[in-house]
């Protein structure tokens, strides 16, 4: 398809006038035939690189997406900006959402689907009898046993895609290695696949870490750095409590509009604070990694982490929140000595023990010589006393040696071969995930520049900034002076409220 | 405020009944012995009007309650007041929510509030030329029902606007100060996003369970006013169309009463529907509470019936084992409950409930 063609297109359907970096030469490529891989930074517009194919096709364009809360946020982006034929396929749906949605399954032209959907065996009948013209992994790092979110599910998407007559692949991701690059391409057995890689570092943020003895210095230190700075500000926690204590702590002693958000909420809540901060009725939201989502605020300043993540790709992705307007911004890691210990604790609740495999392994073998099926997931992962993802990881194992298939054993499970087979891959991935935080421990803990070893790994040549780099490179957070939010604080009757929630003049506080 | 709830909850139940049952009340289980208890008690305002409570958090609350001294729980789960809760009970002069009438609509005044605050947020969004907004409500049902409402209305939104401005506006004046205001910051518009209960609590020093059970009142406030005069709320009268008294029996239990209906034995239906005695005995006294027809004589002869209501009455209880025991043993726990079922039910005819 012609240049102007695709412009034309992109105007019509999404109403901006160019491309951002990277979206066209995709685009062609996907146009072409081509299997095409993507690593973009996020918030340069990946999921555009199959929307706009997937109007343009006159088949189906499946999405599978790992995060239910992403995707579900992205259809009703795209519904509210008048695209319609599209739909999310998740276990979260009502009984009779699905049936309509699987009824008419030629209708969309957009099809989000979690990688589980796409194992059960109703959807994958009622997609054979659709015509599908492009098949997209978003967050294809999942499909990698060196990328850190590595899903199970993933691995089975080279059957899919040949089950599916073949169609053009595309797999995006905003992190990935060149090793997990590699690896993508060879999970899903698409050889020819053309690689678009782009650059993810961002000129405009300037980098600081900061280690205190105490977690409540790093309160402090918030308060001192918010009473400087009015701008939207994130600040990352891994645990929901002290998200909601700091907010609490910040509410008394910072003279702006502090909200907590965390996976643990209401769903109305959590939409309505997502909103309030969208629409800068909120300066600083405490939050844990389940918010951002889909969320495009180009104006926030500032981002903090009170907790650092498990790894630096998801580091890269948090702090490339911050300003998507171009504008200058900044990151700031709060540590204490202390703080690995959290990060290990996540990974010992996602990866089995040693004598968790034995003991599975018993129970498994007593239900063969039963000859029943095994529970439900959640029921048998309570019975063994083991996470979710402990015995998702698990279960994948057993079904990979073809002991299990979905609630059935196939095989006696009792070979010690196996057994040790099992343990043996998952002291792999415990290492894997210790390096993991071992990197981005050393990354704090290191005194060279920070931009540069931070994006390192990540890209041949990490680019000049357009500000100060951080602070080996001579940042300093107290000469940071964002002034952007204009707060007055007017207090109303609930008449004035009701006139400004209709429109009809009033003024409102936040 | 909700304290209050609470210690009425106990007060009528007078010792009877576990938190657990109070619980189910508030969250509004279905299930014949709930349903039942509500009736039994007079508490059927109540039932289901907080469906989101959740179990520690009722149980937190009555800690604090006991704490104060103004209840004491007798062996290890009966929740009873003490003379320090009944004066609170006499003093109360807060908001006391006369509007609540849970069994009757506790469903239909969640929709009727879903559609509310989805609609107000439509028209002020598209009233500004923003017709990209995400929905507070995610309810497909409920989408396709405000999207018809907008669509009969599009010609002038503006007016509707104006028009659901000063509906809101006469309901909450007649309401409490701190009912209008919650409910006034709640809502959603195009410019303004409403504050999460969280918000609400800081902002005007509430718990968080009394800024849950004010806004539930106001919107049975709100519902049974467009209800009554929907002459003078035109607008919100759009978002209660449809919404009509429901029975509330559950469809398992319609089954099993539909067998009855047929002359099959409770044997013969345990059988065929492969369930416990016991289940079907609970849909027998679930189809006595709700439906005014069911005849329950080939059960239970019209003079014992008699003599069970009697005795509880006499004896002021509504549990079932002092009730056997004063009879000595001459009729079962399924025959106690399903007596005072259908008496609960005779004394609700005549009143909206008969046809709940």
């Amino acid at each position: 398809m012609q240049t102007h063609d695709l412009t034309r297109h992109l105007k019509e359907n999404f109403g901006f006038s160019e491309f951002r970096d990277g979206q066209e030469a995709i685009i062609k490529d996907i146009m072409d035939g081509r299997d095409v891989l993507g690593i973009l930074p996020t918030g340069t517009g990946k999921s555009l690189c199959y929307q706009l194919p997937s109007i343009l096709l006159s088949g189906v364009t499946i999405v599978v997406s790992p995060l239910i809360s992403l995707m579900v946020d992205q259809v009703k982006q795209l519904r509210a900006s008048g695209f319609k034929s599209v739909t999310a396929l998740n276990s979260f749906m009502d009984r009779e959402e699905r049936l309509a949605a699987m009824k008419n399954l030629n209708k969309f032209s957009l099809i989000y689907l979690s990688p589980e959907m796409l194992q059960n065996d109703w959807v994958k009948q009622s997609l054979h009898s659709i015509k599908v013209d492009l098949f997209v992994i978003d967050e294809a790092h999942c499909i990698s046993q060196w990328g850190d979110e590595f899903r199970t599910d993933y691995l089975k998407l080279d059957q899919v895609i040949k089950d599916l007559n073949r169609p053009p692949v595309l797999a995006l991701s905003a992190t990935a290695t060149p090793e997990v690059q590699k690896d993508i391409i060879a999970k899903l057995d698409c050889p020819d696949m053309k690689p678009h890689v782009y650059p993810m570092d961002r000129k405009n943020i300037s980098f600081a870490v900061e280690q205190f003895p105490d977690p409540e210095d790093k309160i402090t230190r918030i308060v001192d750095v918010l009473k400087q700075n009015f701008a939207p500000t994130m600040i990352y926690f891994s645990s929901r409590q002290w998200a909601e204590k700091v907010a609490f702590a910040l509410q008394d002693q910072v003279q702006q509009r502090v909200a907590f958000y965390h996976g643990g909420m209401e769903q109305t809540d959590r939409v309505l604070v997502q909103q309030q901060f969208m629409n800068d009725q909120l300066d600083v939201i405490c939050c844990t990694s389940a918010f951002g989502m889909g969320v495009d605020k180009p104006n926030i300043r500032l981002v903090i982490h009170f907790h650092f993540p498990p790894q630096l790709e998801s580091f890269i992705q948090e702090v490339g929140r911050a300003g998507r307007d171009g504008e200058p911004c900044a990151s700031l890691v709060l540590f204490t000595p202390k703080d690995h210990y959290l990060p290990q604790m996540l990974i010992q609740s996602e990866l089995p023990e040693e004598t968790d495999v034995s003991k599975v392994s018993r129970a498994l073998r007593s239900y063969w010589k039963d000859g029943t099926n095994l529970p439900e997931d959640s029921a048998f992962s309570a019975e063994m006393e083991l996470s979710e993802s402990q015995w998702s990881f698990m279960k994948f194992q057993y079904e990979k040696y073809g002991i299990v298939e979905g609630r059935a054993l196939i095989m006696d499970p009792s070979s010690a071969e196996i057994q040790q087979e099992i343990v043996r891959f998952m002291k792999e991935r415990w290492t894997y995930k210790q390096n993991k935080l071992t990197e981005i421990l050393q990354w704090i803990h290191q005194s060279g520049c920070r931009r540069e070893s931070l994006y390192r790994s990540f890209q041949e040549h990490v680019r000049e900034p357009s500000v100060v780099c951080c602070d080996a490179c001579g940042f300093k957070v107290e000469e940071l002076c964002f002034k952007e939010n204009q707060v007055s604080y007017i207090s109303q009757s609930w008449e004035d409220r009701l006139k400004a929630v209709f429109g009809q003049g009033g003024s409102y506080d936040a | 405020m909700f304290n209050w709830i609470l210690l009425t909850c106990v007060h009528q139940l007078k010792g009877e009944r576990t938190i657990s049952g109070i619980f189910n009340l508030l969250t509004g289980k279905r299930s014949s012995q709930t349903m039942q208890d509500a009736r039994g008690y007079r508490l059927d305002q109540f039932f289901g009007i907080y469906s989101h409570l959740g179990r520690e958090q009722l149980e937190h609350r009555c800690v604090q309650l006991k704490q104060k001294d103004l209840i004491i729980v007798v062996n290890h789960a009966f929740p009873v007041l003490t003379e320090k809760g009944k004066e609170y009970l006499a003093r109360y002069d807060g908001p006391e929510f006369k509007s609540f009438d849970g069994m009757k609509s506790h469903r239909m005044v969640e929709e009727f509030q879903r559609r509310v605050s989805l609609l107000i947020q439509t028209w002020t969004n598209i009233g500004r030329g923003n017709n990209g907004f995400i929905p507070l409500v995610d309810h497909p049902k409920t989408q396709r029902m405000v999207k018809q409402i907008y669509l009969s209305t599009k010609k002038d939104t503006s007016k509707w606007i104006h028009s659901i401005h000063n509906e809101v506006h006469t309901l909450l004046s007649k309401l409490s100060p701190v009912e209008a205001e919650l409910f006034a910051y709640r809502l959603t518009g195009a410019e303004v996003i409403g504050m999460t209960r969280e918000q609400l609590k800081e902002k005007f020093s509430l718990t968080v369970e009394d800024v849950d059970i004010c806004l539930q009142h106001t919107y049975y406030h709100i519902f049974q006013e467009v209800k009554k005069n929907p002459g003078d709320y035109p607008a919100l009268t759009l978002c209660v169309s449809g919404l009509d008294a429901q029975k509330l029996i559950t469809d398992s239990a319609k089954r099993t009463y539909r067998y009855i209906e047929q002359g099959m034995t409770i044997e013969t239906i345990t059988r065929k529907r492969r369930l416990k005695e016991s289940t079907i005995q609970d849909h027998i006294v679930e189809a006595a509470l709700v439906l005014p027809q069911f005849s329950i004589d080939q059960f239970l002869s019209s003079e014992d019936q008699q003599t069970i209501v009697s005795t509880a009455d006499r004896l002021k209880t509504q549990r079932l084992r002092h009730i056997n025991q004063e009879l000595e043993g001459r009729f079962s726990y399924f025959e106690i409950r399903l007596a005072l079922a259908k008496h609960q039910m005779n004394v609700e005819k005549g009143n909206p409930y008969a046809n709940a």
